[in-house]
């Protein structure tokens, strides 16, 4: 767990919204992630984490900032750099049922990356019946469409698709979200076991903080397009340090009467990422906002080893 | 409290469609008093929600339709009802949040006249009274500014304020219960947290009762009283929160707290998942419809429905494992789950 996998400095990606507009989805998110670790993701609808995602995989290009995959520049590979860095990354979406061609055979979708990159020439029938089995379905529904299936058995159709190119690195944007309460521990099961076996590196991303606690080594949390806390996933929850982290913690329903919690409610809403406040995006909901809060932008920094976060209370 | 509010007595219902008759609700019984909160609790398909519209009357006709039970309220069969007379339970006594903020306003409505639509029909008063009224309500739900936004239209609402908006219509005619179908599902969690505050704070002040249909285990523990699983189309367990939480007892429940990360593990465990998925409902199965799922089946449980056993205190579960003639398992598990 040394080796760095990627890394992602100052990344920015804008969406022009009118003529003279630009609303900045992300804006400047920096970190790395190490072989073999799980990322975690956590932040409110609109708060930009799955157009990092996006970003990073090339679905998007980016404004700004680069993201360097085992040490090259994704926004300037050409040629077969491309095709590799395809083979490499793999991505897994929320809604199972929009993410699969509902024309496609079951062996058509999980194949067609092999076919892509030639790789499953002569033994295509085998590698897809091997993959079926690895992520828990049977080789005999190869030949059946997605509608024939669950929620939560289109999930796992969606991960053999993307482990059959053998990619080092999956970006899982929600894998969950969309799944029953039991079936979701099937599926996090099986990224688990996925990941011992064959020696993955996630990026998992999810507004469910009990999940991602659960299955990350360390949890980023974003707030309006920028990454505000970024720490080892026990300690971010034993000692969170910015204050939204704090608010969002104590906001996740505990599944346990006994458990009377103070908590802190926040008061108002996301401001719209079109139309952020200046200096720090958080200060309209913070209750310790200070005037200092409007005027700077809380920098970048390690305020304790690998804990990082952005907010002025902690310059004292 | 020798009569409940809200009494559901074997309440079935079926949908027609073209591969066959789904038995969506098949015998569901329960019951809500003055000032509680029950909530309803089950995976997707499970006819949580369709529990709910048997009690508003909202069961789409065709395809839907009750076919065995009765629904009561205050004495008043209302499943029966034409109706003209349902129109005046609807929304007066009874209210209704539904989850989707976005789809259950009307886009093209002002929201003051939305909230005030049911109250001006059913009370007969003037426009200043309304508006007062819209306002009030607004106020009452936490919005601030209600007379600047009394005259808004919902695109200019946010998520957690629309849905604030959509509660305002539900209390609006000052019902005595609310059913609240997954209110909390489509926000996030920091306005969750908000939402839930106002509902418990609104059943307390106005000693309202509530029915809160979620999947969410841990919305479950925070706000309601009494809890009611259903796997299914039927009931498999029912408790008050504190029993059910602390002794559930029908493995289905077991697996389901079981499933659930917790946010203060310290060290790592293995998510411990309910295999398999649950059964089709064009077919159900003879016995009891969590069997094929269950580490403890007997053969029994593939045959025979299961009775219900009753632990005191209203708890109540429907296993064959709690018939005296079974194994005891259950101290195994409470073993096995301290270990």
């Amino acid at each position: 767990m040394s080796e760095t996998l990627l890394e992602v400095r100052d990344l920015k990606k804008y969406f022009s919204i009118a003529a003279d507009f630009e609303l900045k989805a992300v804006d400047g998110v920096s970190f790395s992630i190490k072989k073999g670790e799980t990322l975690g993701l956590v932040g409110e609808s609109g708060c930009g984490k799955s157009t990092l995602g996006r970003t990073i995989i090339r679905l998007y290009e980016n404004t700004d900032g680069e993201v360097l995959f085992k040490g090259k520049n994704v926004h300037q590979l050409r040629g077969k750099e491309i095709n590799q860095f395809n083979r490499d990354v793999q991505m897994i979406f929320q809604d199972p049922q929009a993410s699969l061609n509902p024309r496609m055979t079951v062996e058509d979708i999980v194949a067609e990356g092999l076919d892509i990159h030639g790789l499953g020439r002569g033994k295509r029938r085998e590698r897809v019946a091997e993959l079926l089995q690895l992520v828990g379905l049977h080789k005999d529904h190869a030949q059946r469409y997605p509608h024939e299936f669950s929620g939560g058995q289109r999930q796992r159709i969606g991960i053999a698709r993307a482990l059959a190119v053998e990619p080092e690195f999956i970006i899982a944007d929600e894998p969950i979200s969309a799944l029953d309460v039991s079936i979701q521990a099937q599926v996090v099961n099986l990224l688990e076991d996925l990941q011992q076996e064959r020696g993955l590196t996630y990026l998992f991303i999810a507004h469910d903080l009990s999940m991602v606690k659960h299955i990350s080594n360390r949890i980023g949390v974003m707030y309006l397009g920028k990454m505000v806390e970024l720490a080892p996933s026990g300690e971010l929850y034993k000692e969170p340090l910015h204050p939204y982290t704090q608010a969002l913690l104590s906001s996740v329903p505990v599944p346990d009467p006994t458990i009377k919690r103070e908590r802190i409610v926040l008061q108002g809403d996301l401001p719209s990422p079109a139309n952020k406040p200046s200096g720090c995006g958080f200060r309209t909901r913070c209750q310790a906002a200070t005037e200092r809060c409007a005027v700077e932008e809380p920098v970048w920094k390690e305020a304790m080893p690998g804990h990082w976060v952005a907010c002025h209370l902690l310059d004292t | 409290m020798n009569q409940h509010l809200l009494t559901i007595d074997n309440l079935k219902v079926n949908f027609k469609t073209y591969g066959g008759e789904v038995q969506a609700v098949r015998g569901v019984s329960f019951h809500v008093d003055k000032g509680e909160t029950v909530a309803i609790v089950g995976e997707s398909g499970c006819g949580k929600s369709v529990t709910a519209q048997a009690i508003m009357g909202l069961i789409p006709n065709p395809p839907g339709r009750i076919v065995g039970g009765k629904v009561v309220f205050e004495g008043t069969e209302i499943s029966s009802l034409p109706k003209k007379e349902l129109l005046g339970i609807r929304g007066t006594q009874i209210g209704m949040v539904f989850q989707d903020p976005m789809t259950a306003l009307n886009p093209t409505m002002k929201v003051g006249a939305q909230i005030v639509e049911g109250f001006v029909r059913s009370q007969k008063v003037s426009r200043e009274e309304a508006r007062k009224r819209a306002i009030e309500m607004l106020r009452l739900v936490g919005i601030p500014d209600p007379e600047q936004r009394v005259d808004q239209y919902p695109h200019q609402f946010s998520g957690g304020m629309r849905q604030r908006v959509v509660i305002a219509i539900a209390l609006a005619c000052d019902p005595k219960l609310v059913i609240a179908d997954e209110p909390t599902t489509a926000l996030d969690v920091t306005i969750q947290a908000q939402i839930l505050d106002l509902l418990k704070r609104l059943q307390e002040e106005q000693q309202l009762s509530v029915v809160i249909i979620t999947h969410d285990l841990g919305v479950v523990a925070e706000i309601a009283h009494r809890m009611v699983v259903m796997y299914a189309g039927m009931v498999v367990e029912t408790g008050t929160v504190e029993d059910v939480f602390a002794n559930p007892k029908h493995p289905y429940t077991w697996g389901l707290m079981r499933s659930l990360p917790r946010l203060d593990e310290e060290e790592k465990q293995r998510l411990v998942p309910i295999e398999g998925t649950p059964p089709d409902l064009f077919n159900p199965p003879v016995g009891c419809a969590f069997a094929a799922r269950c580490d403890f089946a007997m053969e029994i449980c593939k045959q025979q429905m299961p009775p219900t056993t009753s632990f005191g205190q209203g708890h109540e579960a429907a296993c064959w494992l709690h018939d005296e003639r079974a194994p005891r398992i259950e101290e195994l598990v409470a073993a096995g789950r301290q270990a």
